[in-house]
């Protein structure tokens, strides 16, 4: 999945600006913006290029994507659970992904930590269960993983083609560890 | 303390999707999400499918883009209904974006809706929208390692167009291949052969399409 990263603008020299991105800074070429931002403002970074200016409130909001809109929703779900129960910080979030999910942990923790301040999960953790592609055999009846590829062609114990897909597929919030 | 939640991290998604898969019902149209990496042929598959279908069916199309509306334009110039939605940055569309543009088109009088996404193999897959089928467009010419590169979308999808097939004279492309490993990550795949440029394969494509609405 795709990552485009929030980032201040610190300064300006013609068309490269010099970002902030949560404690880096960066230069950034400003060249696909519709209009030179001003410095302190947001724009969205993908790959080098700043390709939106975004305002600050959607820095919080999550107008922006991929790992980035998962990463908001984790922490929408810890503010629901933290108000359903009183509580008012969150230590941990236990996230169980897929092999083939699509979601890459490394981006979804930068996502988390970087959008996590001022919020109920601000010192929380995200914990990762990985949970690989298995599935069951329709021609010798038994269960398999697989444990290096997010795809499973024919069956490893018998080579059948006739089987089906039980898991790999997961993006679940598995529990929240709160106090 | 731990609290056990269990809820899927694309639950508000799939809320909206739900909501947006209701109203499609109530109105009666079909509703096909039409994926595909940029360069495939998305549009111009979309071109010749409302040309070999526009007497039979009522068609409408949501296009989805980063930025710009030239695809709308060559639909709109097909003259059918059509709204642009541009995601400014987002790789693809969810169940909200389209939520939104709903109110546009006249749903009650189309018989299907075609959403094009946002040219991508990898995150349109991930996220409803309430579409009746996902399916996806690979030109021969993007090489036939990509079934298993790039597997979440052809497992999600019920149809693969496998385009520019007048090509494959000129490329090293093995055709098989790419179907076999195609429908080796999914079996029930309906795999079609086309060439948008010469028209090759468009009618019995077309003629498959229109029979899901029925």
């Amino acid at each position: 999945m795709c990552l485009a990263v929030p980032s201040r603008v610190i300064s300006i020299d013609n068309e490269t600006a010099l970002i902030d991105v949560y404690g880096a800074r960066k230069e950034v070429s400003i060249k696909l913006l519709s209009e030179t931002p001003n410095i302190g403002d947001y724009v969205l970074v993908h790959a080098g290029f700043a390709i939106q200016k975004i305002s600050i409130e959607s820095v919080h909001s999550g107008m922006f994507m991929h790992e980035s809109s998962l990463a908001i929703n984790i922490i929408d779900i810890a503010q629901t659970q933290c108000r359903d129960r009183s509580c008012t910080a969150v230590d941990s979030v236990t996230v169980r992904l897929g092999k083939a999910s699509g979601v890459l942990p490394e981006s979804l923790e930068f996502a988390f930590n970087a959008l996590k301040e001022n919020t109920v999960a601000a010192k929380a953790k995200l914990i990762f269960e990985i949970v690989p592609v298995g599935g069951t055999c329709r021609t010798c009846n038994k269960e398999f993983e697989a444990y290096d590829k997010p795809y499973v062609l024919s069956c490893p114990h018998c080579g059948s083609t006739e089987f089906e897909i039980t898991k790999g597929r997961e993006m679940e919030i598995v529990s929240l560890d709160i106090n | 303390m731990k609290v056990k939640v269990v809820t899927r991290i694309l639950e508000a998604n799939d809320r909206i999707a739900e909501g947006n898969r209701k109203r499609f019902q109530e109105a009666g149209v079909y509703v096909v999400n039409l994926m595909g990496a940029p360069g495939a042929g998305k549009t111009t598959l979309l071109e010749r499918t409302i040309q070999a279908l526009k007497s039979r069916l009522k068609i409408g199309v949501i296009e989805g883009d980063i930025v710009g509306t030239d695809d709308a334009e060559r639909i709109s110039a097909l003259d059918i209904p059509v709204v642009q939605i541009n995601t400014g940055g987002a790789c693809h569309l969810d169940a909200n974006m389209i939520s939104e543009v709903l109110a546009e088109l006249p749903l009650k009088t189309l018989d299907m809706l075609i959403i094009e996404n946002v040219g991508n193999l990898v995150c349109p897959a991930e996220f409803n929208v309430g579409e009746d089928i996902k399916m996806m467009v690979l030109s021969v010419a993007e090489g036939h390692d990509k079934p298993l590169k790039y597997p979440l979308m052809f497992r999600e999808s019920k149809a693969l167009v496998l385009n520019k097939t007048d090509l494959l004279p000129y490329i090293k492309t093995d055709i098989n291949k790419m179907r076999n490993d195609s429908l080796a990550l999914n079996p029930q795949l309906k795999v079609f052969e086309v060439s948008c440029s010469t028209g090759a394969g468009i009618d019995i494509w077309a003629q498959w399409l229109a029979g899901l609405k029925s």
